[in-house]
């Protein structure tokens, strides 16, 4: 679904990542995983079409420069790590803005907004504003938006495609997993998703595939269970890991073990 | 009979079409009472300050920034205008609405006065009148100063900020012309600041500030003790003529009288 | 659509656009029959309907009716028109910059538009000729001037950064009011007076041949600007988040900024400056009925336009016969509004 090839990125004046080649289809949820400043969210905002790089970036089999911004729009959505608006919208009109890229009446519109709000489970919370929800509820309202802009869950002729920068980094547990299991959802329709993310065992639960970004290049990609091994990820963060399977579900589980400070 | 009847109908005729004047500009104003014709007055500028019988009237804003409806409000025959009334826009609309406006040149010079009441006269039917202000004027101005008999500093302004000084072309240097001193701050034009370091090199023998001025801070004496003025011997010794504001900064009919204060205080000296 | 809103700001608002629309037509329908009716030269209401038809307003005469139709009749569009795009280009700064507390003065426009007029007034009485006539071109063509300054000095690969933006405007406000200190230093008497008359704002010179003149530019940046709310609405959630959802955002920025140029240039030559309307009064829109400019920009509008009549009709009454200069009542009623609000939200600038 989105395709690409010996990608150079830089960002200000130095190379970030180099020759990075990659192939996501449709159905795969990919971790994008790497230490910080490895070059994740400088990928994402790349994949995305808002970053300059040399190489071949193919969408939907069309090269990514060949779409304008309004097309682009309809087709993937950004969700960033810090939401944070500085003017108080209510939850309804953040989540109508999502539906910008699309002619419709405002009854179309509202109707659109009530269907996401609905299956973030924010109907009642339609008319607050934001300053009056907590943190996890205030990331439902932007998954809101973003499944808004995708026009996700309806029937499609093509996957689109969402890219998540650390969206659980400030939520709780519990709030972690709606949000992973929603994004699940959205790619099982035939749709992909590529999340920059830290924490690798939620990561585990809930990607199909996964990257490592290591030294400017990818250390790894591939299915999650190849990907995330004790060696690779040994390699990457340089400390005494331990992969294990997890009990319940069918995902590996990775240990760190207690350190000495030096 | 029938020319009798005539005659009082004409009569009644002009006492019911009164003029109605509003002066604007505190010049014109000064004059208008001079010439005795204060009755047609029913409205007057801000600036207008002198005599005090014309503050008892309405202001219609000043002179530079006439309020169009104000001044019509007032349902004025005629506009008196001093040079640099305005705006030009309410002027052009008071005008439109069949008011008589005329305009008055800013007179600089003795002689443009005298011009300004000669006009005026002739524009209020005051034509005697406005005759016997100038020779009056004329006879009461003492003679021109031949020589500069001493050097004398007006004061517009004296505080932390500095010194503001009449240079050419402001009415206390003709005033001074014609009382015979010399202007030390003649080296700019209107009212400027000045550097008090300068003035400690080419020293007045005295100053001269408006009443108002010197009222603000205190008194003859307190002006005097002003920091800035602290390397002037006339300021040491207190060497200070205090004027009124309006004659010393306004073209006046009492010109004279001005003049004259100066006169008898660089004899006194 | 109707909401009831449980809101931090008050207990309960309601932030029913239309009612708020609604009551603000009803104020504005007030104050015109209240401006037209009530000043120096005539106090009935009725003279707002008699220069309609004045035969048969017997009690009114010739001056008076017309006064209204020459008079008050254009300062009354006069105001509503300023009324308007000081309100919209206010709300289209706060867009812009991304910051409720920005206003057209904050990237330096109307100091940019004094400057060049003071020079103006000041060059025109060393050289003689009459500064009034021109002075509104002259303001105008400041205004522009300092906007293609200030968005050639902001721009940084072919994108304007906002915080360049509004330092350039402090710089430019700097300038502009040392420029002014100078050029007063050397002007004479009357230019002097000209200059803080000019400053001070006013509606008096209001004409039919000056809003003709005036209502191309106005219109421009009226029309232009309402129909960009939708995507500068979305430039206050952040501009990557404009341009996923496929803003163009450098060249909605640039729109906004001549647009915004345009409005403030024309209103500054017509009125002078006045002050606090393009900050104060999007920011009461904002408490009524939320930040969303599609609810908060007509209402932010109208608003405008209600504080304009207001003012100026309070500019024509306090000291009638004479006139105060309108820039001083809307600082007046402006100022101690905008810091009750800010203390009143502390928490909302974080």
């Amino acid at each position: 679904m989105i395709t690409f090839n010996n990608l150079n990125i830089g960002f200000n004046t130095h190379r970030v990542l180099e020759g990075i080649s990659g192939n996501i289809q449709a159905g795969q949820l990919v971790a994008l995983i790497g230490e910080n400043g490895a070059g994740k969210s400088t990928l994402l905002h790349t994949l995305a079409g808002m970053h300059p790089f040399e190489g071949d970036i193919l969408f939907n089999t069309k090269p990514l420069h060949s779409f304008s911004k309004e097309q682009l729009a309809s087709k993937r959505a950004v969700m960033m790590q810090s939401n944070h608006v500085g003017f108080d919208f209510s939850v309804f009109e953040l989540i109508a803005m999502g539906r910008y890229p699309y002619t419709e009446s405002l009854k179309t519109q509202a109707n659109k907004v009530q269907k996401y709000a609905s299956i973030m489970d924010l109907t009642h919370y339609l008319t607050r504003r934001m300053s009056a929800l907590s943190g996890g509820e205030q990331q439902r309202v932007h998954m809101a938006r973003t499944l808004a802009q995708l026009d996700a869950f309806t029937a499609q002729t093509e996957p689109k495609l969402m890219l998540l920068d650390e969206p659980t980094s400030a939520l709780d547990m519990r709030h972690q997993h709606t949000l992973l299991s929603c994004v699940r959802t959205f790619v099982e329709q035939g749709n992909s998703a590529i999340i920059a993310i830290h924490d690798l065992n939620l990561a585990s639960l809930y990607a199909t595939n996964a990257i490592l970004l290591h030294n400017q290049k990818v250390l790894q990609s591939g299915s999650i269970n190849t990907v995330l091994t004790a060696q690779n990820l040994q390699q990457m963060y340089a400390m005494k890991l331990h992969v294990n399977p997890h009990p319940y579900n069918d995902a590996p589980m990775v240990f760190s073990q207690r350190q000495e400070f030096s | 009979m029938k020319y009798l009847i005539f005659f009082l109908a004409l009569a009644t005729q002009s006492a019911l079409a009164k003029e109605r004047v509003i002066s604007a500009g505190g010049t014109l104003t000064e004059i208008i009472y001079a010439l005795e014709k204060q009755n047609s007055l029913v409205a007057v500028d801000q600036s207008s300050m002198y005599p005090q019988q014309a503050r008892q009237l309405p202001q219609v804003g000043y002179y530079r920034d006439l309020a169009a409806e104000g001044v019509l409000s007032m349902r004025p025959t005629t506009l008196l205008a001093l040079e640099g009334a305005g705006r030009e826009q309410a002027l052009k609309q008071i005008e439109a609405t069949g008011v008589k406006v005329i305009h008055y040149k800013k007179p600089t010079s003795v002689n443009e006065l005298l011009e300004l009441i000669k006009h005026l006269g002739s524009d209020l039917d005051a034509n005697l009148k406005a005759q016997n202000l100038i020779t009056k004027i004329k006879a009461s101005l003492p003679t021109k100063a031949k020589t500069q008999t001493h050097n004398a500093l007006f004061l517009l302004s004296a505080n932390e900020r500095g010194l503001v000084a009449a240079g050419q072309e402001t009415v206390p240097n003709l005033l001074f012309n014609y009382a015979g001193i010399t202007n030390i701050a003649a080296t700019h034009t209107g009212f400027k600041a000045i550097n008090s370091e300068v003035l400690a090199v080419n020293q007045p023998d005295f100053l001269v500030a408006p009443a108002h001025v010197v009222q603000s801070l205190g008194g003859k004496q307190a002006f005097c003790k002003q920091p800035t003025l602290r390397l002037l011997k006339a300021a040491q010794e207190c060497q200070l003529l205090v004027m009124d504001s309006l004659l010393s900064l306004g073209m006046s009919p009492r010109i004279a009288t001005a003049i004259q204060a100066l006169h008898e205080y660089k004899t006194r000296l | 659509m109707s909401t009831l809103t449980l809101n931090r700001f008050n207990a309960i608002t309601l932030s029913n656009p239309h009612k708020w629309m609604l009551l603000s037509y009803g104020c504005i329908f007030a104050l015109a029959l209240l401006s037209i009716g009530y000043g120096a030269a005539g106090w009935d209401w009725r003279l707002a309907i008699a220069w309609l038809a004045p035969e048969h307003f017997s009690q009114f005469d010739a001056l008076q009716i017309n006064v209204v139709t020459q008079i008050r009749l254009p300062r009354f569009v006069l105001a509503v028109m300023v009324g308007l795009v000081l309100a919209q280009t206010g709300a289209a700064t706060q867009a812009l910059c991304r910051n409720p507390l920005a206003d057209p003065s904050i990237i330096g426009i109307s100091a940019g538009a004094a400057m060049v007029a003071v020079a103006f007034i000041a060059l025109s009485a060393q050289f003689n000729f009459n500064a009034q006539h021109y002075l509104p071109y002259a303001s105008f063509l400041g205004a522009l001037s300092v906007t293609s300054l200030v968005y050639l000095v902001s721009k940084q690969q072919k994108q304007i950064n906002i915080n360049t933006l509004i330092l350039v405007g402090v710089a430019i406000n700097a300038l502009a009011f040392a420029v002014i200190g100078l050029l007063s230093f050397y002007a004479d008497d009357s230019a002097l007076r000209l200059i803080n008359y000019w400053t001070m704002g006013s509606l008096g010179g209001a004409s039919w041949d000056n809003i003709k003149q005036a209502s191309p530019l106005l219109l421009l940046s009226l029309i232009g600007l309402w129909r960009l709310k939708e995507p500068m609405n979305l430039l206050l959630i952040g501009e990557s988040q404009a341009q996923y959802l496929g803003v163009d955002t450098s060249k909605l920025k640039l729109y906004v900024i001549i647009l915004v140029a345009l409005g403030v240039g024309a209103v500054v030559a017509l009125t002078g400056l006045i002050g606090f309307v393009g900050l104060v009064v999007p920011h009461i829109a904002r408490l009524m009925v939320g930040p969303h400019l599609r609810n908060m920009l007509p209402l932010c509008m109208l608003l405008g336009v209600i504080v304009l009549l207001l003012s100026d009709w309070l500019a024509r009454l306090v000291v009638m016969p004479a006139e105060l200069p309108i820039g001083i009542i809307t600082a007046l009623l402006g100022a101690p509004l905008f810091i009750y609000l800010i203390i009143k939200n502390k928490r909302d600038w974080s």
